[in-house]
């Protein structure tokens, strides 16, 4: 590999194939002339790395490449799934309102919710719409920071506030991010088609082949989460902090890569965290014991694309992280 | 040396008059400052792409010396922004020189 090559392959890690293409092409150029005139031309275009940062600022990565069809043609939800996450929210609602202090609970609640009707009425299918819901969107993790501060306590406040933003605001940046690159005529090319897949279900499967490179930080930023909440309070998110950093230990030390073995670790994973979730109920804890299950019903949403891919996919063409 | 967060307003002043290529465009700020304001190459290009992004500059392909290139041109939004920059840079080069000169 030639010094040119492995500064243009440091530089453009991570980009979409088009934006590499655009960068190899300018820096080649750049190259030939600097060459053509004397000189050092790779100590002239300086740190490939600091240049990778700056490019995945202005041109699109790999990841916003296999994102960009998802916004920019959606799919409208069906009406059996508002129908199914407006009972799932209706039912929670009502589980609290059981529960809890409902006058302290509810205002906190109407500002989590509050932005939800906005993916079917506004969905962010724009430069200008996305810059609106990014907006709307950091507006409302500061009220729900300050309206659970003001009914519930800080501590309420400041752990709400971080979930809310990182659920809400994070998709809507990276939609924003998209939406003003593909504004200065960048392409991108469709995730090849895998047959039988939803665009959603391909995007996944491609993550688990490939890795997702916002993983590096947000694995680790979700555990210390966890561990903050487990050392905050014991009773209610200790048996299930305790339950996923066992899974996390066990799926990278168990040899469990057969479909049998998979399906049996899959079933312990699950009973556990189910045990985890109602046991805090058992004892009372402090806080609603509905955070845990709160918490159990976040990572089985997350774990919903998985579901489906296991159906779908022959065992054969499992990537490794699909037998977790 | 390089004077942080100038980059831009230096790109957008050096295709003011004419369009120009990325290598044409790092050297001629090189030459105009005598080789004091050096930056790395491999940064400008970034730079080139954020103007585009918000609409100072546009490229086109062209051909130099039988070779294709991709040359920017500053957009009237652009020439806006170089107005805007240099007035702020006289604000600031005048307040640093005050304080300098006279201590």
């Amino acid at each position: 590999m030639t010094p040119l090559e492995q500064w243009l392959a440091d530089a453009t890690r991570g980009l979409s194939a088009e934006s590499a293409s655009r960068v190899r092409e300018e820096i080649q150029q750049h190259y030939d002339s600097a060459t053509e005139a004397g000189g050092d031309a790779i100590a002239a275009l300086g740190d490939p790395r600091a240049a990778n940062r700056a490019y995945r600022k202005v041109l699109l990565t790999e990841q916003e490449a296999i994102l960009a069809p998802a916004f920019t043609q959606p799919k409208r939800p069906s009406l059996r799934s508002r129908l199914l996450s407006s009972a799932a929210l209706a039912a929670w609602i009502l589980l609290l309102s059981r529960k809890h202090d409902w006058p302290r609970i509810w205002p906190v609640q109407l500002a989590i919710f509050s932005t939800l009707p906005l993916s079917w009425l506004f969905p962010a299918t724009t430069l200008k719409r996305s810059r609106v819901r990014a907006y709307l969107a950091g507006v409302q993790a500061a009220v729900v920071v300050g309206v659970a501060w003001w009914y519930q306590g800080w501590d309420v406040g400041l752990t709400v506030g971080p979930f809310v933003f990182l659920l809400n605001y994070l998709p809507n940046y990276k939609s924003l991010s998209i939406f003003r690159k593909l504004a200065t005529g960048q392409t991108y090319s469709p995730l090849p088609g895998e047959p039988g897949l939803t665009h959603l279900e391909a995007i996944t499967l491609h993550r688990l082949r490939n890795g997702n490179p916002s993983d590096k930080y947000l694995a680790p930023v979700v555990l210390l989460m966890l561990v903050g909440a487990a050392a905050w309070l014991p009773a209610t998110f200790a048996p299930m902090t305790t339950c996923l950093i066992a899974a996390v230990v066990a799926e990278r030390t168990l040899p469990i890569y057969t479909e049998e073995r998979s399906r049996r670790y899959r079933i312990a994973k699950w009973t556990a965290m189910a045990v985890a979730a109602v046991l805090p109920a058992l004892y009372g804890a402090r806080i609603p014991w509905s955070g845990a299950i709160f918490m159990a019903c976040l990572f089985l949403m997350s774990e919903r694309l998985n579901i489906l891919l296991r159906r779908k996919l022959p065992v054969a063409e499992w990537p490794k992280r699909l037998y977790w | 040396m390089n004077v942080r967060g100038t980059l831009p307003a230096l790109i957008l002043e050096a295709i003011e008059r004419r369009p120009d290529h990325g290598y044409s465009i790092a050297q001629r700020i090189k030459e105009r400052s005598s080789g004091v304001l050096d930056f790395k190459e491999g940064t400008l290009y970034p730079a080139l792409h954020k103007l585009e992004m918000e609409g100072s500059v546009e490229s086109f392909e062209g051909i130099e010396k039988g070779r294709a290139r991709r040359y920017y041109r500053i957009t009237k939004e652009g020439r806006g922004v170089l107005a805007k920059g240099r007035k702020e840079w006289g604000k600031v080069s005048r307040a640093v020189s005050v304080i300098l000169e006279g201590a």
